[in-house]
């Protein structure tokens, strides 16, 4: 359609050029042949002008004859003398002459004095001929041999005789009184016979002076033959024009008007056509100059209104797509704002609805508590949907960057597991997660992202699966083709409902939920998936989905992730030492296994309980006994539990130290411990891990921190708390006072600084600083605190709380001195694991 | 800023009527005065030049040398007045005798002994250009006691050749007695008269060609004017050619009755353009005329190959101009004269003409034709028509003669007839 447009413009444009061109010549061509006309008539006007003049000339010239012979024809013939006496009163002027012929008697009376002459034949003849009066044309004078004209009449004496009157004048006087010239001297005019003979020419310097007929020039010159016979028939015909011929190399003007008075004579001007074109020339050329200058105009303002047109659709096209933008921003917010309206109203209302409730059943606790459960639900529901809102402005206004780190696989994961597995477990679903070919288990990455990522992908397939379903997870590690990077392949896979192929096509735009009946009795927001394809483009990875209805999801994440700035620290040899994995996953076995190859070690692998009794008896028959022996929780038949007793019992002098791996040993403790089993290994199991368990429960090496000792035990700690907040200064408060730790409260940061300097030294264990305070925020109080003089100024830990976690904010806290951070709303688990984490040493 | 555009477009949309309009627009009343310019200067000086060039072809050369003096010199005018011969001499002996004589006039050589004796002309021995001519023009120059005309060519007759026929029938252009002799017999056997001739010069140039070289370039050369005092001895001299000239009657290279009927430059032209014989005497003048008639063959005009050890040229010098003695305007008439015979003037009036210059010249001439006889101008085998030295009308006389051979008279009554004419 366009190109038909352009097409049509186009023609039309041209259409319209060849218009004015066209039209432009035709005006020249017109006004050209006009002017030629005009001067062209104007030559003949003046020729007809001067043919009057010379016209005049000789009539007044034949008058005077008249007059003589008139007189003459009062004589007798026969009287001589009295002829002669009249002829000599005649005189002529300027060389002319008279002669009166008797015709009867051919005798001839001069104006010299002297006996009458005798015409002979000829002579005779030749006057005979001439009847009535008129011009003879130019001849030899017999006398003079002269070029003569004459003027005669014949007239009849008293007697009846016939007589002939003659008035000869040489032709030059006339010639030289009719030179009639045109445009500077470049034209003249000749007196010519309807033969074309030269009668009469003009004397002027620059006439032509030599050719005797005016066809002896136009034949010469190869002019068309039907317009010399035209010109000669006009001539003939005593026609009056204008005819242009070409001669001497150029076109000259021939214009003809006959004279009156002597039938037959024409005078011709002739002019050379370059002249009577020389004033059109300037005339033209001026009119080209002013259709140029018009046809340039034309163009310039052409061009003109198409760069105007150009740039007017431009500017509404812009505007347009501007106005298209805004609407479907517009349209966006206002969709965000009814989707908004409504998650944000849900949980909302849950709160006050149940906070209602909870105040009319005051008195019965189980209610109460029922109640206050579907509060803290649905808090945690808005505060995920506050989260992820401003999550989505953060990253779609740009303001989100990573905060990329050294970061261990094993924190990753172990915070995985810990958020997922309750979930999954409560839904009665397998959750696993699976490690192939991990080489780096420390890349430097946004762990706060990542996390965000993966616990978005899974809390998902957790959610859309049904109960009984499955969960896994794997990461596959390979090289990367970016240096100084390893790609991860991280796929999570789900059992669930899955998706229909047309939600997959939107399922990364923003509020995006299936239309479908199961998932909207799914609580979600429909931003988690927009925020991890954000998450992921900004980390420079792909993330694909592929996903049937009622097949379950898999989603990939590829991700090149940098290498840490320091290498995995190499460990150190372990000395042979017989491991036993008891593994009802394979998967999981070989990993494991793998990885325990890695170290040094060859383990054996057996898939059950019963086996694992069975090869550990074998073993210490053989006096062979393993020094490790690995079981996994979810062993059958018999159980870890079961399985470690059976080993025990078996191999009674050296037992093995037992080890059970699970995701989540929480409610296991006490009865594995009992069983014998020593420690616990959080699954996935990396190298790592693996070795530190070694070292600790082989070797001997201090333990580490457990999910044993995470125990929520502040008894005797001293803690200060800066919150301007009462609402959050009354939650922290009572929450830490619960757990036994003492607490001392202020409102701002200098009262914090204040309260820090006055106490002792040590006095303190942790300070939980707000940032955002009235009076002295947050950071320049940290400051301060690091700045006194006192020893235990730059190692107490402080605690920043922060309204979110962006890594500038991170930063800012790590900046000023702080130790870590907290988001609020506080996460109360969260923080105790914090707290412990710092207070025993091990914060990072 | 999207106004800004429109606003510009209609100010110069504005501007660009009110100029129209203004230039629509003129003053009521105005006076405008034209100088005139020097050009309209009169000449004080009007002569006139008389001369027997009338055609067309032959005035435009004099047109413009006329307007080429009057050029070089703005206070003369100069009018020519062309009178085809022969009433031209009649005339110009009316004009002379009446007192009407022109400035400038055209002779022959008959003209010039007759006019000189009568003192008609003027004496030209101071003309400045009187150097540029060569030594056969000044020869003839001073043939009479001072000069009293001025050669403005020099013409020449010569055997136009049908190159195409010749080749045709296998034979080449003869360039002495025994190759002309030897085609010509062949043309004859095979039923071609072999020569276009006319009734006025071709056979009197062969008479004359034949037998003066040697008084040209000979033993005898210069003694031309021994004649005037013997011109008995003048026509037996001139014996040999009209006896070559009967036997060109009897071996048929000639057809008398044919040439006969044929004038000069018109019926001799229109039988040798129709391209069935090889070969035609005449001027080599003609050669413009005949190229008017579009031969459809190729031709070119050699010397007379009519002498045992090579050919012959006949010229004369031509178009002989004088000056009044009583002109009113000697010295102006002289200057005209003076411009007439520069050498650039004078050649591109002779070679317009296919004609050939009187002055020392070494351009060959334009027209390819002609060349074969140019040479012949200086090497000395060229003969002079009618020779300023003798004291008679020879050119007219051997054409008498020859009008009698035509009649049937034979060689030895021609020369009779010459004796009889030389000695009246």
């Amino acid at each position: 359609m366009k190109i038909k447009h352009r097409w049509k413009t186009l023609l039309l444009a041209v259409l319209s050029v060849s218009i004015v061109l066209l039209g432009s010549i035709y005006y020249l061509r017109s006004v050209q042949n006009s002017l030629w006309l005009k001067s062209v008539t104007d030559v003949l006007e003046v020729t007809a002008q001067g043919c009057h003049a010379l016209d005049t000339y000789i009539e007044k010239d034949m008058e005077m004859l008249h007059w003589l012979a008139e007189d003459l024809s009062a004589e007798d013939s026969r009287d001589g003398k009295a002829i002669q006496e009249e002829m000599l009163h005649l005189s002529g002027d300027s060389g002319s002459s008279y002669i009166c012929v008797s015709l009867d008697t051919n005798t001839c009376y001069g104006t010299q004095p002297g006996e009458a002459q005798k015409l002979n034949p000829e002579q005779a003849e030749a006057l005979l001929a001439l009847q009535g009066n008129g011009i003879r044309e130019p001849y030899l004078d017999g006398r003079t041999g002269v070029w003569t004209l004459g003027y005669y009449e014949r007239f009849s004496f008293k007697d009846g005789a016939e007589g002939f009157l003659q008035k000869s004048l040489p032709l030059s006087t006339v010639a030289e009184r009719f030179s009639l010239s045109f445009y500077d001297d470049t034209g003249f005019s000749y007196v010519v016979s309807p033969q074309g003979d030269i009668l009469i020419r003009s004397l002027h310097r620059n006439s032509n002076r030599t050719f005797q007929n005016l066809f002896d020039i136009i034949d010469l010159q190869g002019n068309d033959p039907d317009e010399i016979r035209s010109f000669q028939a006009a001539l003939e015909l005593g026609k009056k024009g204008a005819a242009r011929f070409y001669y001497q190399e150029e076109d000259y003007v021939f214009c003809y008007v006959p004279m009156e008075n002597t039938p037959g004579w024409y005078l011709v001007s002739i002019v050379p056509n370059r002249v009577i074109m020389e004033q059109t020339h300037n005339i033209v050329q001026n009119s080209q100059v002013f259709l140029i200058l018009i046809l340039v105009s034309g163009l310039i303002m052409a061009a003109f209104y198409i760069v105007h047109r150009t740039t007017s659709r431009r500017i509404l096209q812009a505007e347009e797509r501007a106005r298209l933008a805004a609407e479907s921003a517009n349209t966006a917010k206002s969709r965000f704002l009814s989707n908004m309206s409504h998650d944000i109203r849900t949980p909302m209302n849950a709160i006050i609805g149940m906070t209602q409730l909870a105040s009319r059943h005051a008195g019965e606790p189980d209610k109460v508590r029922e109640y206050l459960k579907n509060i803290e639900l649905s808090g945690q529901l808005l505060v995920g949907l506050i989260n992820d809102i401003l999550d989505m402005s953060k990253i779609e206004s740009g303001k989100m960057k990573l905060n990329n780190m050294d970061t261990s696989l094993e924190t990753l994961l172990t915070n995985l597991v810990r958020i997922i597995q309750p979930t999954a477990a409560q839904k009665n679903q397998g959750f696993h997660i699976y490690l192939h070919g991990i080489t780096h288990e420390t890349l430097s990455f946004d762990p706060l992202r990542l996390n965000q990522v993966l616990i978005n992908l899974l809390s998902n397939a957790v959610k859309f699966t049904p109960e009984g379903g499955a969960v896994r997870v794997d990461i596959t590690e390979s090289p990367s083709v970016r240096e100084n990077r390893a790609h991860l392949t991280i796929r999570v896979a789900d059992t669930g409902i899955g998706m229909k192929p047309e939600y997959l096509r939107h399922i990364f735009d923003s509020f995006s939920r299936e239309q479908d009946d199961r998932v909207h009795q799914t609580e979600g927001t429909g931003l988690g998936m927009a925020i991890v394809k954000m998450i992921v483009d900004m980390m420079e990875g792909t993330i694909t989905v592929d996903s049937r209805p009622g097949e379950g999801s898999v989603f990939t994440v590829d991700l090149d992730l940098l290498l840490a700035a320091a290498a995995d620290q190499e460990n150190p040899a372990l000395p042979g030492i017989r491991i036993l994995i008891a593994d009802s996953d394979p998967e999981e076995s070989r990993t494991t296994a793998e990885f325990l190859r890695a170290l040094g070690l060859s383990p054996d692998l057996v898939p059950s309980g019963e086996a694992a009794v069975q090869k550990a008896a074998a073993a210490h028959s053989h006096g062979n006994d393993y020094t490790l022996i690995l079981l996994d929780a979810e062993l059958e038949d018999p159980d870890a539990v079961g399985t470690a007793l059976a080993i025990l019992e078996q191999t009674g002098e050296k037992p093995p130290s037992l080890l059970l791996s699970a995701y989540d040993c929480a409610g296991m403790e006490e009865e594995a411990a009992a069983a014998g089993i020593k420690d616990f290994l959080q699954k996935p199991l990396l190298k790592t891990a693996l070795y530190r368990c070694i070292c600790q429960n082989v070797l001997g090496d201090k333990p580490a921190a457990t999910c044993k000792d995470m125990s929520q035990d502040l008894t005797g700690r001293r803690i200060l708390l800066a919150e301007d907040n009462m609402l959050n200064q009354e939650i922290a408060r009572e929450l830490l006072e619960g757990l036994g730790a003492q607490m001392d409260v202020v409102s701002n940061g200098l009262a914090c600084v204040e309260s820090f300097e006055k106490s002792s030294p040590g006095h303190y264990d942790l300070i939980l600083m707000d940032v955002q305070m009235p009076v002295m925020n947050g950071y320049e109080a940290t400051k301060q605190i690091r700045g006194l003089d006192r020893a235990d100024a730059g190692v107490i830990p402080i605690l920043a709380m922060t309204a979110d976690a962006f890594a500038e904010d991170v930063e800012a806290a790590l900046a000023a001195g702080m130790n870590g951070h907290l988001a609020k709303p506080l996460d109360i688990p969260t923080m105790i694991r914090q707290i412990h984490l710092l207070l025993n040493g091990n914060g990072d | 800023m999207k106004k800004h555009p429109v606003i510009l477009l209609y100010i110069f949309l504005s501007i660009l009527v009110s100029c129209i309009f203004a230039g629509c627009g003129s003053a009521r009343s105005r006076n405008i005065i034209f100088e005139n310019s020097q050009e309209d200067v009169k000449p004080q000086v009007s002569l006139t030049f008389f001369g027997f060039k009338y055609e067309a072809l032959n005035v435009t050369a004099i047109e413009n040398s006329l307007h080429g003096f009057m050029d070089q010199y703005p206070d003369i005018s100069i009018s020519y007045d062309g009178i085809k011969n022969p009433p031209y001499f009649e005339i110009l002996e009316k004009r002379l005798a009446t007192g009407n004589g022109d400035d400038v006039f055209m002779l022959d050589h008959a003209r010039v002994l007759e006019l000189g004796r009568q003192g008609e002309l003027a004496d030209l021995s101071g003309l400045s250009t009187l150097g540029n001519f060569s030594e056969l023009a000044k020869s003839q120059m001073t043939a009479l006691d001072g000069i009293y005309y001025l050669p403005t060519s020099i013409s020449a007759f010569g055997l136009y050749c049908n190159l195409d026929l010749l080749k045709e029938h296998g034979q080449e252009v003869p360039h002495n007695l025994a190759e002309f002799e030897q085609v010509c017999d062949y043309f004859a056997a095979e039923g071609i008269t072999p020569i276009v001739a006319n009734n006025d010069i071709s056979l009197k140039t062969v008479v004359l060609a034949k037998c003066l070289l040697p008084y040209y370039s000979g033993a005898a050369s210069g003694q031309i004017a021994r004649f005037n005092d013997d011109p008995a001895a003048l026509a037996d001299t001139l014996r040999p050619g009209f006896q070559f000239v009967e036997r060109m009657f009897t071996r048929r290279w000639v057809d008398r009755e044919e040439t006969q009927r044929t004038s000069k430059t018109k019926e001799d032209l229109a039988a040798f353009s129709k391209g069935d014989q090889p070969f035609m005497l005449t001027g080599v003048w003609a050669v413009p005329r005949l190229r008017d008639l579009n031969p459809d063959f190729e031709f070119e005009v050699y010397p007379y190959p009519i002498l045992d050890d090579g050919s012959v040229l006949v010229i004369n010098m031509d178009t002989r101009i004088g000056i009044n003695a009583n002109s009113r305007y000697p010295e102006e008439a002289k200057q005209f004269v003076e411009y007439l015979t520069q050498n650039d003037v004078m050649w591109e009036f002779v070679d317009s003409q296919s004609s050939f210059s009187p002055l020392k010249e070494n351009r060959l001439a334009e027209d390819d034709a002609i060349q074969p006889v140019g040479p012949y101008l200086t090497n000395g085998r060229s003969v002079i028509g009618s020779d300023d030295n003798l004291l008679f009308p020879i050119w007219d006389l051997s054409r008498e003669c020859i009008e009698g051979m035509l009649e049937g008279d034979d060689a030895d009554t021609a020369v009779s007839h010459m004796e009889q004419l030389l000695t009246q």
